[in-house]
């Protein structure tokens, strides 16, 4: 049962994500927009893990990405990212990203993906 | 371990050997100077004894006068016998002149009196020290020991010295013949020794041999599996080079020479893009030492890829790197998926074209609707929009969105050639738009080069070729069902007045009407099956004519009988295999069906190229059946005998077989085809075979039928 906190400039994509999130056994205890708001959250919600876009209009995903574990280090962060992005996604994962998922959602592939980077079984 | 081992006993065994090499060596040294001591102490007793029965008065004197006289001559027979009693060399008494010079008085070796010598300053030393000191010494000349004993006179003065010479040159013989011992033992002894290396090194050698003839099969049996694993399996370390022990299945998939090959080159010869990717990746994985984060990097890199015309799968493994065990290098299994790929995307199309059918059949009216909004815009949209006076890129933005629309609109119905099509055409008119030449004619030419309808008809193909031809009907179609007409030709009938009746009922019955070839649409079928139940060898029956419309309820009977026709070409009428090449006919029998209108009657023939009716069988079976008499019989002609066929219970097989024989069935085709007021012409001939001609009147349909 973790604290999940999801960045996604979609409305869509952010309740998909959190209805999955749900039925895996998690709680959406955040949602942010863009990169600002994703750090702000963080702060005052200090969550477990974050789901992170790559593609954000305002502040790229990488950059949020890096002002994140910039500010918070032990941040656990996966990436969500459409399917030709092999090149932006291996560049998060270098930055610190702990792993990621690929568009469209596999709704088992992500519960896995996110409880093994909660270190979870 | 093994080699720690015998290194260490072979040390033993050096150390050993040096010690008692060292213990025979101090033995002789001890035993060398004993027996020099013992001789020197006999030396010396020997001179003690002599001095001492020296009379010292009467040397005294003869020193003082150097004369020989009685008492000189007694004491030289003395000392020779002393000499030759004791065995040793000389026995002699000298007397110190100078420091480096000496006389002798007594000598057993030589008769005179007096006799001097000259010492070298090492023997000047010890004669001093012999003259000098009171006790006995005894010294070691090169090859003889001296034992000297002082002569004191009374005043306590040493004033000579017996000397006794004894030769020891046997000592150093005995010596030499010690040391020739130790040498020969030291000698047997590193034989011995070297034997004992020897031995227990080949017993190595030996051992060491079978262990790498083991370890060598075992690679060997490692590396058969592997080759024979069906699968490619290959590793490289951080220099991303192909180590030279892989499977020969990666030969096949990835080419001959893969020696130290770069992987990520081998991988995608043609994009540099993935190269440098995969080399990224790469690299970041052999430098990542937590091995969760490591398998993340994994992920990147490709599960598959397409190479010479194979569709590879590809899976990563890191393991333990040969050469230093702190590293380690990245294994690589191959397997060929061509096949199940192939197999996957025929699946994939047949699952597609599936959907497509489906959606037109669900979706058929809107489908139709489509299809001629299309063809309304080729047909004419098309050449006016060329036509219009409308500028050109007006001309151009409307065609680009009509077809575009038109894609999206296909692509609903699954559609997909007529999607790619579309979209080629989009991608054409793009180009056009964007050369300096384009003009209105040009882009009309250019629509009709690019054939839009064509396009339309090759996308229809498929539905066309599995839901049937009149699936896309251009005319709009009202379904009813065949009981409603009947309903309302017999309402018709009943509420109005014949004349009028009869016209409208003529209409309606034409709506029912359908070719005449599907009434016997089964039959091929049919046929099929029974020559496979008749063991007989056929060519496919083919329906030619019959395309024109009738009212297939009025002749359905009559064509449902047929089977007993068709069932007696391939029963009675086609020989088998032997027979027919034995008559010298092709092997396979042919039965052929013609329908053809001719006026108002309907050509029917049904034919095969058998062996022609049996008119003997005939004949006798009607004798049987009593119908004729012999006479009667005799009379008749082939042509008249042959109608006998459709006569009751007439059939030339003795047991009725499953099919035929039962004489039942001619007679139903002939009651069927009276009932249609048709006739019956047949020719037959044992060479040619037999021809059923039907004639039917196609009739105007005013009549009812049952």
């Amino acid at each position: 049962m973790a604290r999940v906190l999801i960045v996604d400039d979609s409305a869509i994509m952010r309740r998909n994500l959190a209805a999955i999130m749900g039925r895996g056994g998690h709680e959406v205890i955040g949602e942010a927009l863009n990169g600002m708001q994703a750090l702000a959250e963080y702060g005052n919600l200090h969550p477990d893990i974050v789901t992170m876009d790559i593609t954000m209009p305002l502040s790229d995903g990488i950059e949020a990405l890096g002002k994140l574990l910039g500010r918070y280090p032990d941040a656990r962060v996966v990436m969500i990212s459409a399917i030709n992005q092999k090149d932006r996604v291996f560049e998060a994962i270098k930055l610190g990203a702990k792993n990621y998922i690929i568009k469209p959602f596999e709704e088992d592939k992500v519960i896995n993906i996110i409880n093994q980077v909660l270190g979870f079984k | 371990m093994e080699n720690n081992r015998s290194r260490l006993a072979r040390t033993v065994n050096v150390l050993i050997l040096a010690l008692l090499v060292l213990i025979q060596i101090l033995l002789i040294r001890s035993w060398y100077n004993k027996t020099l001591d013992d001789i020197g102490i006999n030396a010396m007793t020997i001179s003690r004894v002599v001095a001492d029965s020296i009379n010292i008065t009467e040397y005294e004197k003869l020193l003082a006068e150097k004369e020989p006289n009685d008492y000189f001559r007694e004491m030289q027979a003395y000392f020779q016998r002393i000499q030759a009693e004791t065995g040793v060399k000389y026995v002699y008494v000298e007397h110190q002149i100078s420091p480096s010079q000496i006389e002798y008085i007594f000598d057993s070796e030589k008769d005179s009196l007096g006799e001097t010598d000259e010492l070298s300053t090492p023997a000047a030393h010890t004669h001093t020290k012999a003259f000098h000191t009171r006790a006995q010494t005894s010294t070691l000349w090169g090859t003889l020991i001296t034992g000297y004993a002082p002569l004191v006179n009374a005043d306590g003065q040493v004033i000579g010295a017996v000397g006794t010479d004894v030769d020891i040159q046997y000592i150093y013989q005995e010596l030499a013949k010690r040391v020739g011992q130790i040498i020969l033992y030291t000698a047997a002894m590193v034989v011995l020794f070297g034997l004992l290396i020897y031995v227990t090194l080949s017993e190595e050698i030996r051992r060491r041999r079978v262990v790498e003839k083991n370890l060598k099969q075992s690679m060997q049996s490692v590396k058969n599996l592997l080759n024979n694993a069906g699968q490619g399996f290959l590793s490289f370390g951080s220099d991303l080079c192909i180590e030279p022990e892989y499977s020969i299945e990666c030969q096949r998939l990835l080419g001959p020479d893969l020696d130290k090959r770069n992987f990520p080159d081998l991988i995608y010869p043609k994009d540099q893009e993935q190269r440098d990717f995969v080399n990224k990746v790469l690299l970041e994985c052999f430098q990542e030492n937590d091995p969760v984060r490591r398998e993340v990097f994994l992920s990147f890199l490709p599960d598959a890829i397409f190479l010479n015309n194979y569709y590879i799968k590809i899976e990563y493994k890191f393991i333990a790197d040969k050469r230093q065990e702190e590293t380690q290098a990245l294994m690589v299994i191959l397997t060929d998926a061509t096949e199940k790929r192939a197999l996957q995307e025929q699946m994939e199309n047949e699952r597609k074209t599936l959907k497509m059918i489906v959606k037109a059949v669900i979706s058929r009216n809107d489908l139709l609707e489509l299809i001629s909004d299309y063809q309304r815009f080729c047909q004419m949209t098309v050449p006016q929009l060329v036509t219009c006076k409308e500028p050109l890129q007006r001309v151009i933005v409307d065609v680009k969105r009509r077809i575009h629309t038109f894609k999206g609109e296909f692509g609903q119905f699954e559609m997909i050639h007529m999607v790619r099509s579309l979209h080629h055409l989009e991608e054409e008119i793009k180009s056009f738009e964007q050369r300096d030449s384009a003009t209105s004619t040009g882009l009309g030419m250019l629509l009709q080069n690019l054939n839009l309808e064509h396009v339309l008809n090759e996308g229809l193909r498929i539905l066309q070729s599995t839901l049937g031809e009149n699936f896309i009907v251009r005319d709009k179609i009202i379904e009813i069902p065949e009981e409603k007409l009947l309903e309302l030709e017999d309402q018709i009938a009943m509420l109005i007045p014949s004349q009028e009746a009869n016209i409208l009922i003529t209409k309606i019955r034409q709506l029912r009407y359908r070719s005449f070839k599907e009434l016997l649409a089964a039959y091929p079928n049919t046929v099929e099956g029974l020559a496979r139940g008749l063991e007989k060898s056929l060519y496919p029956l083919e329906l030619e004519g019959g395309e024109f419309p009738v009212d297939t309820k009025r002749y359905q009977a009559f064509t449902k009988s047929l089977i007993h026709i068709f069932a007696n070409c391939v029963d009675h009428g086609i020989e088998n295999r032997e027979d027919r090449i034995k008559a010298g006919k092709e092997e396979k029998g042919r039965v052929v069906c013609k329908m053809k209108l001719v006026q108002d009657q309907i050509l029917l023939k049904i034919a095969d190229d058998g062996k022609g009716l049996d008119l003997e069988g005939i004949k006798q079976k009607v004798l049987e059946l009593g119908v004729f008499t012999a006479e009667q019989l005799a009379e008749l002609d082939d042509k008249d005998i042959i109608p006998l066929i459709f006569e009751d219970g007439l059939s030339s097989k003795d047991s009725a077989s499953m099919i035929s024989g039962r004489g039942i069935g001619m007679a139903i085709v002939k009651q069927e085809l009276e009932k249609i007021g048709g006739h019956l012409d047949i020719v037959t001939n044992p060479d040619t075979g037999t021809e059923f001609n039907f004639l039917l009147p196609i009739g105007t349909g005013t009549h009812s039928y049952d």
